[in-house]
């Protein structure tokens, strides 16, 4: 239940590998003038690189090395007189020297400038993929939060950040490796292979035949890496998760002596993350070992071929087509041995490289999987087409037949009819677990019900606005959730623009200036993790307070005074009440005196509201809540 | 800085150089323990570079006594070649140049089988790395690389990620085990993603810095001094120039990248901390997910995500400007020598001393030497990124740990001959914020007894409690068990017998039955159910669709608060224990379940000394003795009819108060 099956049941085949990566498309095509300008400039950079070696081969094996004349390009490349290095019968040790000098400094001015264009776009390059990522990761985060309660409540918040930072980098990696990257390792093998089949078919034969092997290497392994792959971040989710928990439970932990058993498990998790990565890994460096050493034996056996050439003194099979990149030769020399040498050696240099990228994919595959299977999530409750605009509140709230539940087999609420009215204190009260909190996630929109629906002055909360709906109710949750910033951030965490003075009001009405202001800081003390440095109470109040600086005309608090003593009680009841004027007050409550500060009281009892009415009604019916009275009562 | 990255308790953020040669002593303590593979590994690399020492030479065949077609005379006499070639050059003379080729061409296919083209690219197994931390980490904790291709390759990349592995195993397991050992004073300080920073992505720092000390630098000796001193033997007559080019090389790569170390290590930092505040703003949003949209935040909260993240990449793309300036620099140092020896080899080959076999193995010699000083360069500006975190985890492992030391016997005396007492003696206490909770505290229970501890919100009651499982520690006076001083007693003993059930409860993502069982691992079904039952929490756990293993949401989120209060209080009573602590059980109680769980409770373990926090009359008119607590004194104590006897009394006061609101 913890890890959503069909995520399991998702094989990753070639063609769901490809279905992956085209979800990665809207955020590569934010910025594809970028990624444009970045291969063109790449594919520029290497070629210029292939042409310069060649040269390089040309100038310093056959005129510096066997002391043979230049032709008139090289010549004029160097600015050298074409008199005395072309057109002679061979070069005499003064001009092998010249040459030599020349071709240095020429060669090191390209390199300067070559490597240095080539750290910028280094730098440009992850420039452009951080921006992808920041997308995505934003994206990410957001759909997180508004996925409805039910999703969250069923998966565990360590896997959902785990996927948004070690899955959403996957997105980065992915642009670079499996789109980047092979683009420029292709092209690049492309380019080897038609040079190297200008110096002779067989080779460019040969090429094809190692690659083949090479790629149905690579397939038959993908299952397999994909398998561990999978395996190694559900493992290191989990372990995560572990991490996170402790740290959030750590009182309970505490406090049941569980450490040493908390950490046993930490140790397992930790080891079997670090099993089944270490497989994972192992697998990628065979497979690499195994392609490099296909490709190691290319070289041997064409380094061979070669050779029969140059001792037979063959011509080169190109020869004409080879002038292009700056090779004037026809026949074998060691120059033509050692250039077409550099060409294989590059094919395999980036084939290997193309191999280290399958590994990669397989990998990213896995992780991409899981971070747009988050972003696939949709939230179950939406904004409608054409909102309405929302309503003055001037009558009130009603439940109409809803009917919900977390499983649709089993509601919570069945039949449930609720109205509370502007104006009035409505006290909503039964057992634990009647389906309170419940009915008040529906109001909030948290959740839609299942059927019936919930209406403010008969308008159906489905066809306004989310944000709106939300804007116009405040709410005081059961459980006080403070945030580890300031107090007043706290405050206005749901009203980012309220003023100190409307701070402080709200602070009056909840009883919490007080204490606040014997705080070190007073209000911009700034609170430990879920509002430690305050008492459960004084939270509570915070968190009343916090729902009125909203002053939004409907207020929903949750059982606001299970905290307090009598005392605190009936002083923020008493405000409560006269701040309530005009505005729809739900409360939720077990406490007697707190309901009886209500105008009108709801019994909900078996999903639906048996009794409602005022306290003395009530009372007279003698029904469910007359016998919670006298529960109560019975103790004093 | 600090305050930017809400890194709250460890505020010293630089690191002199000093405190960076400490910190690497420290880390090289985690090798001992894996002493065996260290060895195992040292001894592959020396094999691995033997086996790669003659490999250029091979080239040098291929083209002088093959392409070239200059005979080998018997032992290579008069050729430049080292001895350990001699043996092989003699077995090839005479023969025909392309029986020369064939024969290095199979000896070359031979020995790549198992080093491979040693030294061309390292053999790795990394992740692809994205811009973030998470696969940086991964990516560390399992960190190895080998010089070797081949077979004894991929053998010493994988004893090198099991070694990175098990030092990574190691240090994280005890930083987890030092943090959740901390005090509740000081956990309640950080934040949570703070301490999984540290565990998850500081501690694989520490194996890195244990490479980059041992290993590597070996590494670079054994390769840097082999590759000089064949230089020096071959060339060194011919061509000494080539023998000076080769030693500068080295120092000079060096010299040119240790300097910048420091400005990289600013940067790392930075990039550090404003990835943990990251996890942070993640973390807050997902945890509280409920509050954040019923309050709504969303919007807020996603803002505040994308600043934080934007900042984290600024920081990092700050990281690699650094590191690919420092490569910028190196590079064209390796240029510089490259292009003189160039010049060298050629003015050689003019001079008809070299050929041009020379050219590759001079070539593949000095680029061995530069990538092997320029790694060494690089792995001490890593060291930096190391140091921060490694500064990262030590720091949270010497943070006051809670103490542990028995001084006496584990166990509390139990009841029975020697009836169980509590006594608080004068206890005061101040938060570590400067504030006093409470003052001159002094009462006493027994064993069988309910105590009730009243008051108003804020008085200090949590606070009183909380010092009996010794999770806080009197500032002033003392605590006793049956005389002993609880500060004596060992903190693990004194948790075995006091079972506390928190105000605020806290579940695990997990199961019911996972739930009850931290309280007491060996629990049966019948214990379980008995414990619910008395809590109150039967009925709506068997409800559930699979009982006691129906998972219960995050953090509990699939029970209403009130079934979350009797989860927590039903694992406080499974535990068994003669002091049983209960804050505010049952406020989120409706009267009728109240009254059932009181009723049941203390019908239950007569001989346990029951500690109850409550607001509500209900709840405490049963206790035999009342504690009254405000403003972190005791105002009075008594029973319920003593203290209603006090006219003008404060719990007179409280109680006229609870019945005024109630009629
Ligand atoms: N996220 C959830 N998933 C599944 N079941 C849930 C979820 N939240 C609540 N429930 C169940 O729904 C029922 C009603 O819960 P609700 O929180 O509304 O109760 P409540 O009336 O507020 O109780 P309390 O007074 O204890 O807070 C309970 O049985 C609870 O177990
Ligand atoms: N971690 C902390 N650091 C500093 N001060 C704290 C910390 N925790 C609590 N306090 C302060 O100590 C005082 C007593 O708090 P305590 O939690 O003991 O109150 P309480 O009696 O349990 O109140 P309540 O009934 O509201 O739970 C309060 O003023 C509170 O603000
Ligand atoms: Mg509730
Ligand atoms: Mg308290």
């Amino acid at each position: 239940m913890e890890q959503p099956s069909d995520f399991d049941a998702l094989r990753l085949d070639l063609k769901g590998l490809g279905r992956v990566y085209v979800a990665t498309w809207p955020y590569i095509f934010a910025q594809i003038w970028h990624f444009l300008a970045l291969l063109v400039l790449n594919l520029a950079l290497l070629g210029f690189g292939t042409a310069v070696a060649f040269l390089g081969f040309d100038v310093l094996l056959d005129s510096v090395g066997r002391a043979e004349p230049l032709s008139g390009a090289q010549a004029s490349v160097m600015w050298l007189p074409d008199a005395d290095y072309v057109e002679v019968e061979s070069l005499g040790d003064s001009a092998r020297f010249e040459v030599l000098f020349r071709f240095l400094i020429v060669s090191a001015v390209i390199i300067v400038t070559t490597t240095s264009v080539f750290t910028l776009l280094t730098m440009y390059k992850v420039w452009i993929l951080q921006r992808v990522n920041q997308d995505l990761r934003v994206a990410m985060v957001r759909n997180a939060e508004d996925l409805s309660l039910r999703f969250h409540s069923r998966t565990s918040a360590g896997d959902g950040i785990y996927r948004v930072f070690q899955d959403s980098a996957m997105v980065t990696a992915v642009v670079d490796h499996v789109v980047v990257q092979p683009i420029i390792a292709i092209s690049m093998i492309v380019v080897q292979l038609a040079v190297a089949s200008l110096f002779s078919p067989y080779f460019a034969f040969l090429m094809l035949v190692a690659s083949a092997a090479v790629v149905a290497m690579a397939l038959a392994l993908a299952p397999r890496l994909q398998t561990w792959s999978r395996a190694a971040r559900r493992a290191n989710a989990a372990l995560f998760t572990r991490v996170q928990e402790t740290f959030q439970g750590i009182q309970a932990i505490k406090a049941y002596g569980f450490e040493d058993a908390n950490f046993g498990r930490f140790r397992s998790e930790s080891t079997a993350a670090l099993d089944t990565a270490f497989t994972l890994r192992r697998d990628f460096a065979a497979l690499k070992v195994a392609v490099s050493y296909l490709l190691a034996l290319l070289v041997f056996v064409t380094d061979y071929i070669a050779t029969r050439f140059v001792l037979a003194e063959g011509a080169v099979f190109g020869a004409s087509l080879l002038v292009l990149f700056g090779m004037s030769v026809t026949q074998w020399t060691v120059a033509v041995h050692q250039a077409r040498r550099s060409r294989i050696d590059a094919f395999a240099l980036h084939f290997e490289e193309l191999a280290r990228v399958w590994c990669f994919a397989q990998d990213m595959a896995v992780g991409l999987d899981r971070a747009f299977w988050l972003l696939a999530q949709r939230p179950e409750v939406s904004d409608p087409d054409e909102p309405v605009p929302f309503p003055a509140v001037l009558e009130g709230v009603r439940f109409t037949s809803v009917r919900f539940g977390y499983a649709p087999e089993a509601p919570v609420l069945a039949d449930f009819e609720f109205a509370a009215r502007t104006g009035e204190v409505t006290a909503l009260v039964g057992e634990s677990g009647a389906g309170k909190s419940t009915a008040m996630a529906l109001l909030m929109r948290l959740f839609d019900p299942d059927a019936g629906n919930v209406a403010i002055d008969g308008v159906d909360l489905r066809s306004v606005r989310v944000a709106d709906l939300r804007g116009h109710v405040a709410i005081a949750l059961q459980e006080n959730v403070l945030f580890p910033t300031s107090i007043a951030d706290n405050l206005r965490y749901a009203t980012a623009g309220a003023t100190d003075a409307q701070v402080r009001k709200a602070a009056d009405v909840a009883c919490a200036t007080p204490f606040i202001e014997e705080l070190p800081d007073g209000f911009e003390t700034v609170l430990g993790v879920g509002g430690a440095l305050l008492s459960t109470g004084q939270k509570q109040r915070v968190s009343i307070a916090r729902a009125l600086v909203r002053d939004a005309p409907i207020l929903v608090l949750d059982e606001p005074t299970a905290s307090l003593d009598a005392d605190t009680e009936r002083r923020v009841l008493a405000n409560l009440k006269s701040w309530a004027v005009g505005r729809v007050v739900i409360v939720i409550t077990h406490r007697l005196s707190t309901i009886r500060t209500a105008d009108r009281i709801a019994v909900l009892a078996d999903g639906g509201v048996v009794e409602s009415g005022t306290h003395d009604e009530l009372v007279a019916r003698r029904g469910r809540y007359h016998d919670l009275v006298a529960t109560s009562e019975s103790h004093d | 800085m600090t305050e930017r990255y809400h890194d709250r308790l460890d505020v010293r953020t630089t690191l002199a150089t000093g405190d960076v040669m400490a910190l690497f002593r420290r880390a090289l303590g985690y090798l001992w323990p894996q002493r065996r593979l260290f060895a195992a590994r040292a001894g592959l690399m020396v094999l691995i570079y033997g086996l790669g020492l003659p490999l250029p030479w091979f080239l040098k065949i291929l083209i002088d006594h093959g392409v070239m077609q200059q005979p080998i005379p018997p032992g290579g006499e008069g050729l430049l070649y080292p001895f350990f070639m001699t043996g092989y050059l003699d077995s090839a003379s005479g023969l025909d140049p392309l029986a020369v080729t064939l024969y290095a061409l199979v000896v070359l296919a031979v020995v790549f089988l198992f080093v491979g083209y040693s030294g061309n690219t390292l053999l790795e197994a990394n992740l692809a790395e994205g811009a973030d931390v998470a696969t940086r980490s991964e990516n560390k904790i399992s960190a190895g690389f080998s010089a070797a291709h081949g077979l004894v390759g991929l053998l010493d990349l994988c004893l090198a990620i099991r070694l990175s592995q098990r030092i990574t195993h190691h240090v994280r397991g005890e930083l987890f085990s030092r943090l959740s050992r901390q005090p509740l004073t000081s956990v309640n300080l950080q934040r949570s993603g703070d301490a999984i920073f540290r565990v998850l992505h500081d501690a694989p720092s520490i194996a890195g810095i244990c490479y980059a000390l041992t290993l590597n630098p070996l590494a670079m000796i054994v390769s840097v001094g082999a590759n000089l001193w064949v230089l020096t033997v071959v060339y060194g007559g011919v061509a000494p120039e080539l023998v000076w080019i080769g030693f500068s090389a080295v120092g000079l790569t060096l010299l040119a990248t240790s300097p910048l170390a420091r400005w990289a290590r600013h940067a790392s930092q930075a990039s550090r901390a404003s990835g943990s505040a990251t996890t942070d703003e993640v973390e807050e949003g997902l945890k509280n997910v409920a509050a954040v949209q019923s309050l709504g935040g969303s919007d807020r909260q996603r803002a505040q995500f994308a600043v934080a993240s934007r900042e984290s990449f600024r920081q990092s793309l700050l990281l690699v400007w650094v590191v690919n300036v420092v490569e910028w620099i190196a590079e064209h140092v390796h240029l510089v020598f490259a292009t003189a020896g160039f010049w060298v080899i050629f003015a050689g080959i003019i001079r008809g001393e070299l050929t041009l076999g020379d050219i590759p193995v001079v070539l593949r010699m000095y680029s061995l030497l530069y990538e092997t000083s320029m790694q060494f360069g690089r792995i001490w500006i890593d060291q930096q990124d190391n140091a921060a975190a490694a500064r990262r985890v030590f720091f949270s492992m010497d943070h006051e740990a809670e103490q542990s030391a028995a001084s006496r016997p584990a166990k509390i005396p139990l009841p029975g001959a020697d009836p169980l007492t509590l006594r608080f003696e004068g206890v005061g206490f101040r938060y570590p914020d400067g504030r006093r909770a409470l003052a001159g505290v002094s009462f006493e229970a027994r064993a069988a007894q309910t105590l009730a501890i009243v008051g108003p919100s804020g008085a200090g009651k949590t606070t009183l409690a909380q010092m009996i499982p010794k999770f806080l520690h009197p500032t002033e006076g003392r605590i006793t068990l049956n005389g002993v001083d609880l500060a004596e007693l060992d903190t693990t003993a004194v948790r075995r017998d006091v079972a506390y059930v928190f105000q605020e409860h806290q579940l695990l993502t997990d199961t019911v039955a996972a739930n009850l069982r931290i309280a007491s691992p060996d629990a049966t079904a019948a214990e379980m159910e008995s414990a619910c039952r008395v809590a109150g929490a039967l009925d709506f756990v068997r409800a559930m669709p699979e009982g006691f293993e129906s998972r219960i949401g995050r953090g509990g989120g699939a029970l209403s608060t009130g079934q979350k209060q009797r989860l927590s209080i039903a694992r406080g009573l499974l535990r068994g224990a003669p002091i049983l602590i209960l804050d505010e059980p049952t406020a989120a109680l409706d009267p009728d379940t109240e009254r059932a769980l009181m009723d049941a409770l203390s019908a239950s373990g007569q001989d346990r000394l029951t500690i109850v926090i409550a607001h509500r009359l209900s709840t405490i008119e049963r206790a035999d003795r009342i504690v009254f607590v405000d403003q972190g004194r005791v105002v009075e104590t008594g029973n319920h009819d003593e203290l209603l006897a006090k006219p003008g009394g404060a719990y007179r006061r409280f109680v006229d108060l609870q019945v005024a609101g109630t009629a």
